[in-house]
């Protein structure tokens, strides 16, 4: 069940019409990255120690491997990485950027899977 | 299947301890959760378990120092799975060493999830049965 930017399969693949799982997965996923996005940045934007920034890209990673928002997981990965060699912090600021576009780009989606979920619970 | 096999899961990223309990529930395993090494010490210390599925890193006790935990200030022997989300640590022996049983990396298969505690409570259930 892939939509453009972002691919639910795995999701679906366990759920066996279980709407309620679906929904809550999701749900999740869009309150982690909401808030898991804003730390991050803001360990980036301040300066934080690497490993700090290696934390949470790591963190994140695990989530966008279940809701795989395109991109995000080879741009955690990457992060990661930079801050594992704790090397090219100038360069971890637009990989930020770039992700919380990602991000705000699949947000629609998201939230439009969640419905549709909600929807299918009111009717079981 | 993991009919009457009880499980502590110990993760703090909620979307994969959901999707684990989830997982648990469709094998018929009995699960509690833990969000760090905190509580699943103090789990551990009243409650019986099988097997743990032990996230690596964590925030204060990671997957290492709780297991260290484990097996040194509670003597307890109970199977222990390192559940990672990085290839190359399922390929070194770093979990081995901390005192872990085996390694499974994120996202699983349940089939694959299964096997690995099917075969780790099937060793320590032939263990106990020649202490005894």
């Amino acid at each position: 069940m892939s939509t453009q930017l972002v691919d639910f399969s795995f999701v679906y693949e366990m759920a066996d019409d279980d709407a309620t799982y679906v929904y809550e997965v999701i749900n999740l996923f869009l309150k982690t990255l909401s808030d898991g996005m804003g730390k991050l940045e803001k360990l980036v934007n301040e300066g934080a120690d690497f490993s700090e920034i290696r934390f949470q890209a790591h963190f994140l990673k695990s989530s966008a491997k279940v809701v795989k928002v395109q991109g995000m997981f080879d741009g955690f990965f990457e992060l990661e990485n930079m801050a594992r060699e704790e090397r090219d912090r100038d360069k971890m600021l637009p990989l930020v950027s770039m992700l919380m576009n990602a991000f705000t780009q699949a947000r629609p989606e998201l939230e439009r899977e969640i419905a549709k979920n909600k929807k299918a619970m009111s009717k079981a | 299947m993991l009919t009457g096999i009880r499980i502590l899961v110990v993760e703090d990223n909620m979307v994969n301890q959901k999707i684990t309990n989830f997982m648990l529930k469709k094998l018929d395993a009995t699960a509690d959760s833990a969000m760090n090494g905190n509580e699943a010490i103090e789990l551990l210390m009243h409650n019986d378990y099988d097997v743990v599925l032990m996230d690596l890193q964590m925030p204060g006790m990671d997957g290492y120092t709780t297991t260290e935990y484990i097996r040194t200030k509670l003597n307890n022997n109970i199977p222990i799975i390192a559940v990672t989300a990085d290839i190359f640590v399922s390929e070194s022996a770093e979990y081995f060493n901390s005192g872990m049983n085996a390694c499974i990396c994120k996202p699983f298969e349940p089939n694959h999830l299964e096997e690995i505690i099917l075969n780790l409570v099937k060793v320590e259930t032939l263990a106990s049965k020649k202490a005894g």
